[in-house]
């Protein structure tokens, strides 16, 4: 096994200026209560774009607790949560943002939040987003709208799924009514064509710097792609982020027309399935020395929303409430086991990958559960080799980090064996 | 007395029998007392209390399994409103092994005596 201690992977140089888009989104909500302008808290996975569209500034509680965990702060917040009397198996986001607000802390920096004027919550990814913004909409006294979207199972039919996608667009339509009721705000069609259409190439984008994670070595890891995401969360419906991920394209693009990777020595390719330790952002560095890279994270891929091919641009555009109730349907986390077993499949096929990291995260029920099961199915029926690793995303007290990092590094070793095969 | 989901609550109302039957139990349904999965938690608050004075509650016990997140994000409410009550509350995480049933029952015991 090669072993060069040395040898670091590259960053492309767009990414360095998501800091600006970062300080923009801050910017954004100071502003916003400087005005007086509508705020809202909303889960990852609701129609955030919807927000933009009515005037109304988002914030993402989720997101905030990634930014206490990059800056170290996330341990002393869960605590204060702990303290409170919420468990130590509780979600850590949660707590990390429930310990904000008993430590009154709003400084955006350091992952704090502000009261807003109401709070969007959904079950499309887990019912966790819900009682999260209940117990915090009861705390802070201000309006607090859910959508439920029925899971899509093995034997949902056609004509349920029909069903469905009516039951949340009357949600949506709902939700329109509330937010215009909270704040006299109304959904503009033109707005929200803008909107949805930044959304739609943001997404797209996306994709297409994933695509070119296919080529052998990858011009992408995930020194990028981590981080990277944080627009698709928080900004989907502005214009800056776009601009920042097409420079992100033609960077890698460059890379793969002249065969450069983001790794020089790249021997291993990976797949990282789970949420990743923000609060060690810098632990995968480790694999380097090995020559494995990352060259695909389902999470951070799902967020690019836009999969389903029957969502077109132009049905989006046109009714967005409709588009949206549809999204909302195909997210990759409501997936049964089954197709979630041939999306790995496919995906291993299609990025040439070698092993897949899967992450029991102590936190996450809809992203542990299913995995030793998807495990051993992608092990038995199609050789894959799989290593499932137990943390935490935001409470580094869940990481021995010792511990992990020698399964990995005997993993490397196996996907060595097996690639002689 | 209980609140829990295949005990008491299971019959706390009935099927109408009178009616449609698709319909009366989507009835039976959405009329029930509301589960911990559910929102939101003063509602549930409310249908406890009004056990605790039908049936003269002396003490309530609250047990989670662990991971049940639905019962654990009620619970640090569920105990700020029995205190501002003055009702004896003890909440218990459990796992589904014999150690936590002894732990338990010593809880149990200690609560007792509380009351
Ligand atoms: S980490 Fe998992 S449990 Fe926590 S909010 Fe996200 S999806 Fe829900």
């Amino acid at each position: 096994m090669s072993n060069n201690a040395h040898v670091k992977s590259q960053m492309l140089k767009s990414t360095i200026k998501l800091k600006n888009e970062m300080g923009r989104h801050y910017l954004a909500i100071e502003q916003a209560y400087r005005e007086g302008k509508p705020t809202a808290w909303a889960t990852s996975g609701t129609p955030v774009e919807l927000l933009y569209a009515m005037e109304v500034q988002p914030m993402l509680p989720e997101n905030s607790a990634t930014i206490s965990a990059a800056t170290k702060n996330s341990q002393k917040f869960i605590e204060l949560a702990e303290d409170e009397g919420f468990s130590y198996d509780l979600c850590s986001y949660f707590k990390t943002n429930m310990g904000t607000t008993l430590s009154g802390t709003t400084d955006l920096g350091m992952g704090g939040i502000k009261k807003p004027t109401f709070m969007l919550s959904s079950d499309v990814i887990c019912d966790t987003h819900v009682k999260w913004f209940q117990v915090q909409a009861e705390r802070y006294n201000v309006p607090h709208f859910t959508i439920d979207v029925p899971h899509v199972v093995s034997n949902t039919s056609n004509r349920q799924i029909e069903y469905y996608k009516k039951y949340i667009q009357e949600q949506l339509w709902e939700f329109l009514d509330f937010v215009t009721e909270i704040t006299g705000h109304k959904l503009e069609h033109d707005k929200a064509r803008v909107v949805t259409e930044n959304s739609y190439n943001l997404g797209k984008i996306w994709q297409e710097i994933f695509e070119l994670r296919k080529t052998i070595p990858s011009p992408v890891s995930t020194k990028d792609t981590f981080g990277g995401l944080f627009p698709l969360f928080t900004m989907p419906g502005l214009k800056t982020p776009v601009k920042l991920y097409q420079r992100m394209y033609k960077e890698a693009k460059e890379r793969v027309d002249n065969g450069i990777g983001a790794l020089s020595n790249e021997k291993y390719r990976l797949m990282f399935e789970g949420i990743p330790f923000w609060h060690n952002l810098k632990y995968f560095n480790f694999l380097e020395q090995f020559g494995a890279i990352i060259v695909y994270e389902p999470y951070t891929y799902a967020f690019s929303k836009f999969m389903n091919p029957n969502i077109t641009k132009e049905m989006l555009l046109d009714n967005p409430v409709k588009a949206m109730s549809e999204i909302m349907l195909s997210f990759w986390y409501i997936y049964d086991l089954k197709t979630r077993i041939q999306k790995f499949e496919e995906t291993v096929r299609d990025w040439k990958i070698d092993g897949v990291i899967l992450h029991d995260n102590l936190s996450c029920r809809p992203n542990a559960c299913g995995l030793y099961d998807l495990k051993k199915h992608l092990m038995e029926d199609f050789d894959i080799p799989c290593l499932i690793i137990t943390a935490d995303m935001n409470d580094p007290r869940k990481l021995n980090t010792t511990q992990v990092r020698n399964r990995i590094e005997s993993f490397i070793e196996l996907l060595d064996r097996h690639k002689k095969r | 007395m209980d609140d829990l989901c295949i005990g008491t609550r299971y019959f706390t109302n009935m099927i109408d029998e009178s009616i449609d039957p698709i319909k009366a139990i989507a009835k039976y349904h959405l009329e029930k007392p509301i589960y911990s999965t559910k929102i939101p938690s003063l509602e549930r608050f409310n249908t406890l209390r009004k056990l605790i004075e039908k049936y003269d509650v002396d003490g309530v016990i609250n047990i989670a399994q662990k991971f049940c997140e639905p019962i654990l994000y009620d619970h640090p409410f569920m105990n700020k409103k029995f205190k501002e009550m003055g009702m004896p509350y003890l909440f218990i995480e459990i796992d589904y092994n014999r150690e936590s049933y002894k732990q338990s029952s010593t809880r149990f015991e200690a609560f007792a005596e509380i009351i």
